[in-house]
């Protein structure tokens, strides 16, 4: 009887779980991190990041635990992120031109002040707000491109083995993506020049 | 494509220091006589430095926890968890439900209909005969007595015992 119960994949040993631990407690922090650049909030960069992982324990049998799993994990982050963008029917990207809709009415946003005090603007958590919502104006592959060469400082050949594209695809999305981030983080940068 | 657009597009890459020394010497001449692609480098550089502002997000303090929480839940609901022969059995059990189901609830409706439609029929009749006034009504009763009916605003058969 008890070989009829026996599954056909070998069963996860205390080994292999202590392996998983280690590889989680090793990647999570990154894979989340992307997750954020990705997503823009907490809740869903979390999910992300979850279900990342399960995926990598459903696979487990044909993984190596040693190698480095960044690119397949942030792969896997981005293929999840195209899910979650299906699931919710379209991508949810906000012009930071147009006035924003809710539920009392539109909000125009609000944009720096070129004269504002720099050291303010640099402290003022808004700029990361600002920042991470220019991301989300960026396509999905120009987003991950950018996340991963000017905020997680990988370089054009990690990248391009990361995303499994060539290197020129690497180099002209990078490019693509800066020049398009340049109008939207043109407040900011006035405040920086002044200094 | 003109020369100015070609540097443009490799400004970045030059940038990060990913050129190869020979296109980094050809940007550099570029950029000497080009004001246009050098004030587009220093928009970049600007761009980059902001980007580099941002602060990394912080994790939540459980994310560990959730995340082995949440592949050990799923470990047991994946198909190694269940023996093939079970779900094979399962399925077959459930396309032989979903089969007879169908035809058995076809034949007990047949049957039904048969024991039903004589005694719908003799309603009928007592109902029509119940409005003649110069029927008997002890031929009624003896009519409807088979069918289990009572006639209109007769008293329940047997409430009075």
């Amino acid at each position: 009887m008890a070989d009829s119960r026996k599954p056909e994949r070998p069963a996860f040993t205390e080994d292999d779980r202590a392996q998983f631990e280690r590889l989680v407690s090793r990647y999570s922090r990154h894979v989340y991190v992307i997750a954020y650049r990705m997503t823009g909030n907490e809740a869903d960069a979390r999910d992300l990041a979850q279900e990342a992982f399960v995926r990598v324990w459903r696979a487990w049998h044909r993984i190596d635990p040693e190698a480095r799993l960044e690119g397949w994990l942030y792969r896997i982050v981005s293929n999840l992120y195209i899910d979650l963008l299906r699931r919710r029917r379209g991508p949810r990207m906000h012009s930071l031109d147009e006035p924003m809709a809710t539920a009392s009415g539109e909000l125009v946003r609000e944009r720096l002040d070129p004269n504002a005090d720099v050291e303010r603007t640099v402290l003022d958590a808004t700029v990361d707000r600002r920042i991470q919502e220019a991301l989300l104006g960026l396509a999905p592959d120009l987003r991950m491109v950018v996340a991963l060469a000017d905020l997680e400082g990988y370089a054009y050949e990690e990248i391009a083995q990361m995303m499994r594209v060539p290197i020129g695809t690497v180099k002209s999305r990078l490019h693509r993506a800066r020049r398009a981030l340049r109008d939207r983080l043109a407040p900011i940068r006035a405040s920086l020049r002044e200094q | 494509m003109t020369t100015s657009h070609r540097i443009e597009r490799s400004l970045s890459a030059y940038l990060d220091g990913e050129l190869p020394p020979e296109e980094v010497a050809e940007v550099e001449r570029h950029l000497a006589e080009c004001p246009s692609c050098r004030a587009e480098l220093d928009d970049l550089r600007a761009t980059v430095r902001i980007l580099q502002l941002a602060r990394t997000p912080e994790a939540p303090d459980d994310l560990e926890e959730l995340i082995l929480a949440r592949a050990g839940r799923r470990r047991w609901l994946t198909w190694p968890a269940w023996p093939k022969p079970a779900v094979a059995l399962a399925a077959v059990a459930l396309a032989v439900i979903l089969v007879a189901t169908p035809l058995l609830r076809g034949h007990r409706d047949r049957l039904r209909a048969a024991e039903v439609s004589p005694d719908v029929f003799i309603r009928a009749a007592v109902q029509s005969a119940a409005d003649d006034p110069f029927m008997d009504r002890a031929y009624i009763g003896l009519v409807s007595s088979d069918t289990n009916l009572r006639l209109i605003g007769e008293e329940p058969r047997g409430s009075g015992r």
